[in-house]
C-alpha cells in the first residue's frame, strides 16, 4: 500500500525531523499575512514565534500542519516535502490550536482513545497511551468526566496530552497559556520543558514575552507577516540592547541627560527605557532622585518595542 | 481520487466517532425514531385516513394508511440524514469545532466530509429501521397488510442513496453564516421538496410543472420505488429511469458537497 491510502509508516523517532520552511506565503484578500517567512527547527528545540495579534503567527501553524494551503514556498520535515508526503508526516505531528478544540461529546478518556483513531492507532494501543497520558498529566480523576466541567487550566493540559496520543516528532502549540492563570502557566511550561528533553520539536506561538524568553532556544519575532529578527533569547537581547535597563516617566531633563551620556534609550506610552552596563545607568536614580525609576535586565519586550514601535 | 477517500481509515475513524457519540446517548437517540412513525400513523394513517378512505393506486384501490407507510420510511430517510447534516454538521463544525481539532491529526478534510455523509445516511439507516420495526408491529396486529421482507434490500439501498441528501444539506452548511440561516434551507428547500415526493400525498393530479419538477426529486423516485415493493409489486422498467436520477443525485450532491465543503473547512479552521 503507498503511504497516501494504506496503514500508516511510522514516524521517523525522535533522532529525525529537521523542520525547515522556505519562503513561506499565505495572503488573504490581497494582504499577505506571512511574507515569505523562512525558518528552521532542529530535533528537541523549542522554536518560538513572538508576535501581536494579527502578525501571522497561528496561519503559519496551521500552514505546517496542513489545515491551511500556502500561496507560495516549501515545507520540509527532514527529507520529506510536506506537499508530496503530507499524509504521512501528518501523522508524526501533534497540534494543540489556539481555539477549545475538546470534543465535548467525549469523556476525558475518550478525548484521547478517539484521537488514537485518527492517527490509525490500534484500539489497544491508543488505550494504553491514554492510560499513559492521564497519568502523566494528572488527569486521572476525570476520566469519565465531560470536558465541560474542567477547568481552563485542566482543558489545556487535556488539550496537550490529546496532541500527544501519537507520540509525534513535532508539536505545534497555538498560544497554549493564553488566558491561563499564572499558577496553570508555570506547570505547563514545566511539562513543555519535560517533551523537550524527551527530543520532541516544539513549535510555539506566544504572546507572553516571559513565555518565549523562559522556554525558547530560539525566538523568531513577527510583526505583520514578517519576521523583525531571530535568535537565541539571550543573544536577541544582547545584540540590541545593554544588560540592564532603567524605566521611568518621559521628561525633556531625563532625555537631555541621556544624550548628554550617549546612552541608549527607548521612548513608548509616557516612559522612558535607559540601557547600559550596572554602574553606567545608576547614575541616573542619583541624578533624579525624586523620579520613581524601576530597575530591570533588559528583555524581549524592549527588543520587540524596538522592533515594531510598540508594546504587545 | 474523492470516491477512494470513501473507504479510507480517516473517513471511518470520523465515522466511528459519531457512531461512538450517537451510542453514547442511545436511550434519546432511539426514543425518538420509534415514537414518531407510531405518531405518524396514528394521526395520519388511522386519523385522518378515517376520513380519507381509500386512494386509487394502479389499478386497484388502497387504504390511505397503506399510501403513507412507505412514505413515513422514505421521508424518514430524507429528515434524518438532512437534518443531520443542517444541523449536526454545522454545530460540530462551526460552534464545537470538532473538525477544526481533527484537523489537527492524520485525517484530512476529504475524510471529515465524507464522514459526515456517511454518517447522515447511516444515522437515516437506523432511524428507518426503526420504522420498519414499527410497520412490522402493525402488520404483526393485523392493522396492515405490507410486504415488508422487501426492506432487507429496500433499507439498504436507500441508505446509500440516502448520501445525496445528507450531501444536499451539507450544501447549506458549507455556505450559511450562523445557525439562524438554517431556516431558510428547511422552509424554503426541505419542505417543499418533501412536498412534491409522493410520500403523503400523490401528486399525480398537481399541475404539469409540479409533476415535472417532482421527476429531478431524488425522494420522489425513491418513496415510488419503496410503495411499489412494500405493496407487493415486481420490478418494472420505469424503475430504470428512478434508478438513475437517484444515482445522478448522489453524483451530483456529493462532489457539490465535497466543493463547498472543502472550502468552509479551510476557512473555519
Amino acid at each position: 500500500m503507498t503511504p497516501e491510502t494504506g496503514a500508516p509508516t511510522r514516524c521517523i523517532g525522535r533522532t529525525g525531523y529537521t523542520l525547515e520552511v522556505h519562503e513561506l506565503v499565505k495572503c488573504f484578500n490581497g494582504k499577505c499575512v506571512v511574507d515569505h517567512f523562512s525558518f528552521s527547527a532542529r530535533p528537541g528545540q523549542i522554536l518560538s514565534l513572538l508576535g501581536p495579534n494579527g502578525a501571522g503567527k497561528s496561519t503559519t501553524v496551521k500552514i505546517l500542519y496542513g489545515a491551511l494551503r500556502p500561496d507560495g514556498g516549501r515545507i520540509h520535515y527532514g527529507s520529506k516535502d510536506f506537499a508530496t508526503d503530507r499524509r504521512q508526516l501528518k501523522l508524526c505531528i501533534g497540534v494543540c490550536s489556539q481555539n477549545d478544540t475538546l470534543d465535548y461529546d467525549l469523556t476525558v478518556r475518550g478525548n484521547l482513545t478517539v484521537y488514537g483513531s485518527y492517527y490509525h492507532r490500534k484500539r489497544r494501543e491508543a488505550d494504553a497511551r491514554a492510560e499513559n497520558l492521564l497519568s502523566r498529566f494528572h488527569l486521572r480523576d476525570y476520566v469519565s468526566a465531560k470536558p465541560r466541567i474542567l477547568s481552563g487550566g485542566l482543558k489545556r493540559r487535556l488539550q496537550i496530552a490529546r496532541a500527544l496520543i501519537n507520540e509525534p516528532d513535532i508539536l505545534f502549540l497555538d498560544e497554549p497559556t493564553t488566558g491561563l492563570d499564572p499558577h496553570a502557566r508555570r506547570e505547563l511550561w514545566n511539562l513543555l520543558d519535560e517533551l523537550k528533553s524527551e527530543g520532541i520539536t516544539i513549535l510555539l506561538t506566544t504572546h507572553y514575552m516571559e513565555e518565549a524568553e523562559v522556554l525558547s532556544d530560539t525566538v523568531i519575532i513577527l510583526d505583520q507577516g514578517r519576521v523583525m529578527d531571530r535568535g537565541e533569547p539571550a543573544g536577541l537581547i544582547a545584540r540590541h540592547f545593554a544588560p540592564w535597563a532603567l524605566q521611568m516617566k518621559e521628561s525633556a531633563a531625563v532625555a537631555e541627560w541621556i544624550s548628554a551620556k550617549g546612552l541608549t534609550s527607548l521612548r513608548a506610552y509616557g516612559q522612558v527605557t535607559v540601557f547600559g552596563e550596572e554602574e553606567g545607568i545608576d547614575s541616573l536614580t542619583t541624578e533624579f532622585p525624586k523620579e520613581s525609576i524601576f530597575r530591570r535586565p533588559s528583555n524581549l519586550e524592549d527588543v520587540f518595542i524596538k522592533l515594531t514601535g510598540r508594546s504587545l | 481520487m474523492i470516491l477512494r477517500e470513501l473507504l479510507d481509515w480517516r473517513t471511518r475513524a470520523v465515522l466511528r466517532r459519531n457512531i461512538r457519540v450517537y451510542f453514547l446517548n442511545w436511550k434519546s437517540a432511539f426514543v425518538p425514531p420509534l415514537l414518531e412513525p407510531v405518531v405518524m400513523f396514528l394521526a395520519f394513517g388511522l386519523g385522518l385516513g378515517a376520513y380519507v378512505g381509500g386512494l386509487r393506486y394502479g389499478d386497484g384501490q388502497i387504504s390511505y394508511l397503506h399510501y403513507i407507510a412507505p412514505g413515513v420510511l422514505t421521508y424518514t430517510l430524507f429528515t434524518t440524514a438532512f437534518m443531520e447534516c443542517l444541523y449536526g454538521s454545522f454545530v460540530r463544525m462551526f460552534y464545537q469545532k470538532t473538525f477544526e481539532g481533527i484537523l489537527g491529526t492524520g485525517v484530512e478534510r476529504v475524510n471529515i466530509i465524507w464522514g459526515e455523509i456517511v454518517w447522515g445516511a447511516f444515522r437515516a439507516t437506523l432511524y428507518a429501521l426503526c420504522v420498519a420495526l414499527v410497520l412490522l408491529v402493525f402488520n404483526l396486529l393485523g392493522v396492515t397488510n405490507l410486504k415488508l421482507a422487501s426492506l432487507w434490500v429496500l433499507i439498504p439501498a436507500g441508505g446509500i442513496f440516502t448520501m445525496a441528501f445528507s450531501s444536499f444539506a451539507l450544501l447549506f452548511t458549507a455556505t450559511v453564516p450562523t445557525i439562524d440561516h438554517m431556516n431558510y434551507p428547511v422552509f424554503l428547500i426541505g419542505i417543499p421538496l418533501s412536498l412534491i415526493s409522493n410520500t403523503y400525498f400523490p401528486i399525480d393530479g398537481f399541475h404539469p410543472f409540479i409533476t415535472l419538477a417532482a421527476q429531478a426529486n431524488p425522494l420522489y423516485h425513491m418513496s415510488r420505488i419503496f410503495r411499489h415493493f412494500m405493496l407487493g409489486g415486481r420490478p418494472e422498467s420505469w424503475m430504470l429511469g428512478s434508478l438513475l436520477v437517484l444515482i445522478a443525485g448522489n453524483v451530483l450532491m456529493i462532489g457539490l458537497a465535497h466543493r463547498l465543503m472543502d472550502a468552509r473547512l479551510e476557512k473555519e479552521s
